[in-house]
């Protein structure tokens, strides 16, 4: 127990010194002790700025060939917080005095920390059935954490496959992997090295977790600042934190995506709003600084997640369209104002370190790797040819999409006049709705589902607005004291409306929540993981099972021979491409078949791990296999050379 | 002031809610708490050597054990094993001859389980 104590104690402060404390410096080093910022947007701001300088700072020590570990990084940081102090102390100029405009009436106060413990709480129910470390992405992701912990270096991202060459299979050598970027490992790397913790444990989903919390944060303050011009603002910033905390926790992008370990798409709907809450603050307050950090978390972002990345800049391009459509010629005077700020020496000189960094220290993977090809064209399958629009519902949650769409029409047709944030909902939801309904229109590649998630943000800022419009504005009469509905059929239809809404988001929750689920069948994959791990060695090729075995992808944690080992046989569906390689699937569903011990003898395959309920017939008839290990879900045979 | 208020509180109720998950994480990952498992496993999966371990992590102690040649028995015995232990027993390889199927059987109560090499 005092064990466990001290870990949590450890654990809380390595949080405080990696994911807030750098960012919290940047933001003093940049706006001293001005009131421009309330102490909630410091907290929020501070964890996603801190999440870019430790990458950054990660990134440089690599670069410099010192090791990461737990002394380097902390050395690094206080250098980081030095500077950063020292620049507090140096600077000159006087920031701009607006003071924030985040004072809640004490009522406000009260719900916004009621919306918060349920939106904690509705989290973590859901997270004490999958806290155990069994989520396939997760298991993919701790594999490279583990690598940067035990190297003290940035992986190489690589893995070796097997091949089929001239009616030949071999294993390759080690290939290039587009699909990961290191800043959604270093963060976790960083953590683990100073907490001490296992990667194996408790700690990456609770790091999403809070990655999940401070997203819903970032919403909440980009709300704030957005609608601070309406007298109802701070009602609709409070909806949408109902929204996106307590009533949609755990559908979409939520709490579904802790529990699977969706870093990408976690960190990205972190930093998305806070970037546009960046640029939104630097274009409507003509302040420089922000539009600084706006590009410095453009540009973390990525080296965070190209999806998001990409999301992102379709969304920029799209905003600026609708400034252009609703502003008209004057989007040409807007123009002028902004190279005011571009050219401001804060911003010449965050581009002109990007810029160094970029092509001096580290690009990310999937620029140096010319994947961005890979997304761009013709939609290759059905899952990238678009969503229909039911589908669309149903990935956003119909509720919310409701609601949303009753608030992108009513922002297109009544708020066309409003300054930048009817431009920034909608150009954000446009981009993403054309992308998953109709990709092909922008000759993306790229599964629509996955970009239909990042809808729910727009569609819940607009949704927020919408609800509150309506029964704070339109419903209420400009002449004091009259109502052009009645208060007590307006309060009723309100009531009606959220329990709608309530009720949507809520059924969808109750469904992600499966409490029958099998809390403790993933330690007998562990258990054969730590067992081949000692008995096995790297001439020895293990081939394991994704369909049966419970949390397998967490294997390769264990034995960290290579991101692709032990090789899989995949989900059964994935073996109808005519282009993936079938090796993987005979050796372990026709074991004796001519096919299979070709398989096996060229690609030297002598471990096979299955779930004996589904797969033992096969091998028990056979001479030519060992049943050496055998628990309740887990058997395993070794092929002895002749 | 408020501000802080709302950042407290999510500190507090954050910490709150991650310690209980960490400490469920501690029981769920723990092969004895709560679980009802043993696996049989040799200890030289490569050689042909035939010792094996019966790993506990079950609430029954006992557990019989067999050695089959080609199905026919050829030893058997008893052993008691305590949740959270695990017992070595090394057979006498004499036992073993070539062309033959070895199998391990360990009955406890009403599960059975086998492992087996083709020497």
């Amino acid at each position: 127990m005092l064990n466990f104590i001290f870990n949590q104690i450890l654990f809380y402060t390595s949080i405080a010194v990696i994911l807030f404390i750098p960012g919290y410096f940047l933001l003093l080093a940049i706006f001293g002790k001005s009131k421009i910022l309330s102490a909630l947007e410091k907290f929020t701001l501070s964890f996603g700025l801190s999440i870019i300088a430790v990458d950054i700072i990660l990134i440089l020590l690599d670069k410099f060939k010192l090791s990461i570990n737990a002394n380097s990084i902390l050395f690094s940081l206080i250098a980081f917080i030095i500077l950063c102090y020292a620049v507090f102390l140096l600077q000159k100029e006087k920031q701009a005095e607006n003071s924030s405009n985040s004072n809640y009436s004490k009522k406000q106060t009260s719900l916004i920390i009621l919306i918060i413990f349920f939106s904690i709480l509705i989290r973590a129910f859901f997270l004490s059935h999958t806290i155990a470390p069994t989520g396939t992405d997760l298991g993919h992701h701790m594999y490279w954490t583990k690598k940067i912990i035990e190297t003290g270096k940035i992986p190489a991202y690589e893995k070796i496959e097997i091949i089929q060459k001239d009616n030949a299979y071999s294993i390759s050598q080690p290939a290039t992997i587009d699909d990961f970027i290191i800043g959604e490992h270093l963060v976790f790397a960083s953590i683990g090295l100073i907490s001490k913790n296992n990667v194996v444990s408790a700690f990456p989903s609770i790091i999403l977790f809070l990655i999940n919390i401070m997203g819903m944060f970032s919403l909440f303050i980009l709300a704030e600042k957005l609608f601070s011009s309406l007298p109802y603002g701070k009602n609709i910033s409070i909806t949408v934190l109902f929204f996106v905390g307590a009533l949609f926790a755990l559908s979409g992008s939520q709490g579904n995506f802790v529990s699977g370990g969706v870093i990408g798409n976690l960190l990205g709907n972190l930093l998305i709003p806070l970037i546009f809450y960046f640029f939104f603050r630097a274009i409507s307050e003509k302040n420089s600084a922000f539009f600084s950090l706006g590009i410095f978390t453009s540009f973390g972002l990525a080296y965070t997640h190209h999806l998001s990345t990409f999301i992102f800049a379709s969304s920029l391009l799209s905003v600026l369209f609708f400034i252009l459509l609703f502003r008209g010629k004057e989007f040409f005077s807007e123009i002028k104002k902004w190279l005011v700020l571009i050219f401001s020496p804060r911003v010449l000189t965050i581009i002109f370190l990007g810029v160094i960094f970029f092509f001096f220290v580290r690009m990310p993977s999937y620029i140096e790797n010319q994947a961005v090809k890979t997304i761009v064209g013709e939609p290759s399958r059905s899952t990238k040819a678009g969503l229909s629009l039911a589908q669309i519902f149903s990935t956003v949650g119909e509720s919310r999409a409701t609601l949303g769409t009753i608030g992108i029409i009513l922002l297109l047709v009544f708020f066309k006049k409003n300054k930048y944030h009817s431009a920034l909902i909608l150009g954000w939801f446009f981009s993403i709705f054309i992308m998953s309904w109709k990709p092909t229109l922008l000759h993306i590649d790229i599964p629509s589902s996955r970009i239909g998630n990042y809808l729910i943000f727009p569609l819940i800022l607009a949704g927020a607005f919408a609800i509150n419009w309506i029964f704070f504005d339109y419903l209420y009469a400009q002449k004091e004291d009259r109502y052009y509905l009645n208060k007590n059929w307006k309060l009723s239809a309100f009531l009606i409306l959220m329990l709608y809404i309530s009720t949507g988001g809520f059924m969808s929750e109750a469904q992600s929540i499966n409490p029958k689920k099998s809390n403790s069948d993933f330690i007998e994959t562990f258990a054969v993981s730590k067992y081949l791990s000692q008995k096995t060695n790297y001439e020895d090729i293990i081939l394991k099972d994704h369909n049966y075995v419970l949390a397998d992808s967490w294997m390769k944690v264990f034995l960290m021979r290579d991101y692709n080992y032990p090789f899989t046989r995949s989900f059964l569906f994935r073996y109808d491409a005519p282009t993936h390689e079938q090796c993987t699937l005979w050796m372990i569903s026709q074991p004796k078949s001519s096919e299979a011990k070709e398989c096996f003898a060229e690609t030297g395959i002598n471990f096979v791990v299955v779930n004996p309920y589904y797969d033992s017939s096969q091998f028990s008839n056979s001479k030519e296999f060992w049943k050496i290990y055998s628990s309740n879900l887990i058997g395993t045979y070794y092929k002895p050379k002749k | 002031m408020k501000s802080k208020t709302i950042i407290f509180t999510t500190i507090i109720f954050f910490i709150f809610s991650a310690s209980s998950l960490a400490w469920i994480e501690k029981k769920q990952s723990n092969e004895n708490t709560g679980k009802n498992w043993w696996v049989l496993y040799f200890a030289e999966p490569k050689s042909d050597k035939l010792n094996f371990i019966i790993e506990n992590h079950s609430d029954e102690n006992n557990f019989h054990w067999e050695i089959l040649s080609n199905k026919k028995k050829i030893q058997e015995g008893e052993a008691e094993i305590k949740k959270g232990s695990a017992l070595q027993l090394n057979p006498d390889l004499a036992l073993a001859s070539e062309n033959k199927k070895i199998t391990i059987l360990v009955i406890s109560k009403d599960e059975k389980k086998e492992i087996y090499k083709n020497l």
